[in-house]
C-alpha cells in the first residue's frame, strides 16, 4: 500500500479492515452504537443501518445488547466493524469458523458482495472447501511455511490425480486398492487408506472393494480430488505412511 | 512512494482534532456502558455515601483538642479516598477486564489512538468523581455543614492533580501485560495500602516513627494532607514538596503507561 511499517500501527491499521478470531466489544454496547462509533475512524464509512440490514440484523436487533448476540451474530457483526469503513483489503482469521451452515451461508454472501464491489480478501482458514469454493490464490501452509502457492484448481491439477477414495486402512483393503486398475498413489494417514488416480479409479475402487472386501465398503468415500486432499498429500511425510507411488515405481521398473 | 501509496497515507493522517472527536465520541460511548452498570453506579454513588454516614454517625460531630470537627478532616480525606479507589482500582479492573475481553483488541485495530482511549476514560473516571464527589459534598453539607475556609479553585486543582495521580497509576497497573486477578490483587493491595498509610483510617501521627517516614512517599498522604490543609484554611507551605512530588509522579506516571501499555494478552 506504499506505507513503511515505521507509520505506525494507527496509519496502516486505518488502511485495511480486520476480523479477528479473539476480539470483542463491551457487553453492554448496542450494535447500534458499536457501529456508530467505529464509524467515526473513518472517512466515508458504510452508513450504519443499512449495513446491519446488509448484514442481516432486523431493526429491532440494532438496539441489541452485544452480549446477547449469538456467536454467529457476533461474528457477523465483526465483519461488519471490517467492512466499515469501505477498505480495499479485508483482512480475516477465521471467519467461520464454528458458524452454523446458516450463518456460514449468510457470512460468504456478504464476502462474495465485498468482493464483487472491489475487495480484496485475504483470510486464514482451516476449511479448505471454502478455500477451494471461494478463493481466487490459495497458500497452503504447514508448520509455517508455504507449501504450495496458486489457484484452488490449479494446485489440484498439479497432483496430477483426477478421483480419490478414502477408507478405513486395513491390508487387505490396501492391497486392493493399490491393485486397483488406474491407481497412482496411495497413502495412509491418521488411520485412513488415500487412494489417488485416474479418472475412474475410485469407482472401479469401490466397486472391487464391495465384492472382495464388503464389510468395510460402508466407510468408503469417493470422488474428484479436492484442495483437502492436495493439502493431505503435501503435509503428510512419507515416514507418518505407506507410500507407494505406482507412478515411479513402474518408471523405475 | 507511488501514487496509490500517498492517497492512503494522506487518508490515513489524522489531526489532533480528528483525534479529539474521537475521543468524545469514545468517551460518549464509555460514559453511557458505565451508567449501564448498576455494580459501577452503586460503587461510585452509594459506596461513599455509606462510608460517609457509617463514620459520620460515630464520630462526625466530634471535636478534637484543637477545637477542630471530625468531620471537616474526614470529608477531604474521603474525597481523596474515593479518588484513589476511583484510579486505582476502578480504572485497573476496567482495563485489565476490557483487554481480557478482547475489546482493546478489537479497539486498536480499529484504529483508536492510545491518547483517544486514555482521554475517554479520563472522561469517564472526571465523570464517575464528579458524581461521587457531589453526592458526598451534599449529604455533608446537608448533615454537617459544608465549611470550606480555604480556597475552592485551589482545593478543586489540588483535587483534580491527585485524581490524575491516582487514574494515571490505575492506567499503569491496568495497562500491564498480566491477568485480570493479578491487576485486581494489585490495584486492591495498592490502595488499602495507600489508604490506611494515609492516615484514612488511623491517624498518621499515632504511626511509629519509621512508619511515618515511610508513608511519606504516599502519593494519597500528600492528597490528603493538602485537601485538609486548604479545607481547614490554612497554609499549604508545609505541603509544597509533595505536591511538587505528585506533579513529577504525575509525569513519571504517564511516560511508564504509556510505555507498558498492552492492548491485548500476550503469552
Amino acid at each position: 500500500m506504499g506505507l513503511s511499517p515505521n507509520v505506525g500501527p494507527y496509519t496502516y491499521n486505518k488502511l485495511f479492515g480486520a476480523q479477528l478470531q479473539e476480539s470483542s466489544l463491551p457487553a453492554r454496547i448496542r450494535l447500534r452504537e458499536a457501529l456508530q462509533l467505529f464509524a467515526q475512524c473513518y472517512r466515508d464509512p458504510w452508513e450504519v443501518g443499512d449495513l446491519l440490514d446488509r448484514i442481516g440484523f432486523e431493526p429491532a436487533q440494532h438496539r441489541q445488547f452485544f452480549d446477547t448476540l449469538s456467536g454467529g451474530q457476533k461474528r457477523r457483526l465483526m465483519l461488519a466493524l471490517a467492512l466499515l469503513g469501505r477498505p480495499s483489503l479485508i483482512i480475516l482469521d477465521e471467519p467461520t469458523s464454528g458458524l452454523d451452515p446458516h450463518a456460514r451461508l449468510a457470512m460468504w454472501n456478504l464476502l462474495d458482495q465485498a468482493i464483487a464491489d472491489g475487495t480484496t480478501i485475504l483470510m486464514t482458514t482451516h476449511d479448505l472447501v471454502e478455500a477451494q469454493e471461494h478463493g481466487t490464490t490459495v497458500a497452503l501452509f504447514d508448520e509455517g511455511k508455504i507449501r504450495a502457492l496458486g489457484t484452488p484448481q490449479g494446485l489440484i491439477e498439479a497432483q496430477s490425480y483426477h478421483s480419490k477414495i478414502r477408507i478405513q486402512y486395513g491390508e487387505k483393503v490396501h492391497r486392493i486398492v493399490k491393485d486397483t486398475s488406474g491407481c497412482r498413489m496411495t497413502r495412509q494417514i491418521e488411520g485412513s487408506l488415500y487412494g489417488f488416480g485416474d479418472v475412474d479409479f475410485a469407482l472401479s475402487a469401490a466397486a472391487k472393494l464391495r465384492r472382495e472386501a464388503p464389510a468395510t465398503a460402508a466407510q468408503m468415500i469417493t470422488g474428484p480430488v479436492s484442495l483437502e486432499d492436495v493439502y493431505m498429500i503435501l503435509t503428510t511425510n512419507d515416514n507418518h505412511g505407506d507410500y507407494i507411488n505406482k507412478k515411479s515405481q513402474e518408471a523405475s521398473q | 512512494m507511488t501514487a496509490a501509496g500517498l492517497d492512503c497515507q494522506t487518508n490515513a493522517t489524522t489531526s489532533s482534532v480528528e483525534r479529539l472527536r474521537l475521543a468524545w465520541h469514545l468517551s460518549k460511548i464509555e460514559v453511557m456502558l458505565f451508567v449501564r452498570e448498576p455494580s459501577a453506579m452503586f460503587f461510585t454513588l452509594l459506596f461513599p455515601l455509606m462510608l460517609l454516614i457509617f463514620v459520620g454517625v460515630v464520630y462526625g460531630d466530634e471535636v478534637d483538642d484543637d477545637g477542630l470537627r471530625y468531620i471537616d478532616v474526614y470529608f477531604p480525606t474521603l474525597l481523596a479516598a474515593v479518588a484513589a479507589n476511583l484510579g486505582v482500582m476502578g480504572v485497573t479492573i476496567n482495563i485489565a477486564e476490557s483487554r481480557a475481553r478482547g475489546v482493546l483488541r478489537r479497539y486498536r485495530i480499529a484504529p483508536f489512538p492510545f491518547s483517544t482511549y486514555m482521554i475517554s476514560q479520563i472522561v469517564v473516571g472526571l465523570f464517575m468523581y464528579v458524581l461521587s464527589s457531589v453526592s458526598i459534598l451534599i449529604a455533608v453539607a446537608l448533615l454537617y455543614g459544608f465549611n470550606l475556609q480555604g480556597s475552592i479553585l485551589l482545593f478543586v486543582a489540588i483535587l483534580l492533580l491527585g485524581l490524575a495521580v491516582m487514574m494515571t497509576l490505575g492506567f499503569l497497573i491496568g495497562g500491564l501485560n498480566i491477568t485480570v486477578r493479578t491487576s485486581q490483587l494489585i490495584g486492591t493491595v495498592a490502595f488499602f495500602f495507600m489508604f490506611f498509610g494515609s492516615g484514612g483510617a488511623i491517624p498518621r501521627s499515632q504511626f511509629p516513627v519509621w512508619m511515618q517516614n515511610l508513608t511519606e512517599v504516599n502519593p494519597l498522604t500528600h492528597l490528603s494532607d493538602s485537601l485538609i490543609q486548604i479545607y481547614l484554611g490554612r497554609s499549604l507551605s508545609a505541603e509544597i514538596p509533595g505536591l511538587i512530588g505528585l506533579s513529577i509522579g504525575l509525569f513519571m506516571l504517564i511516560y511508564f503507561a504509556n510505555t507498558f501499555f498492552s492492548w491485548e494478552v500476550q503469552p
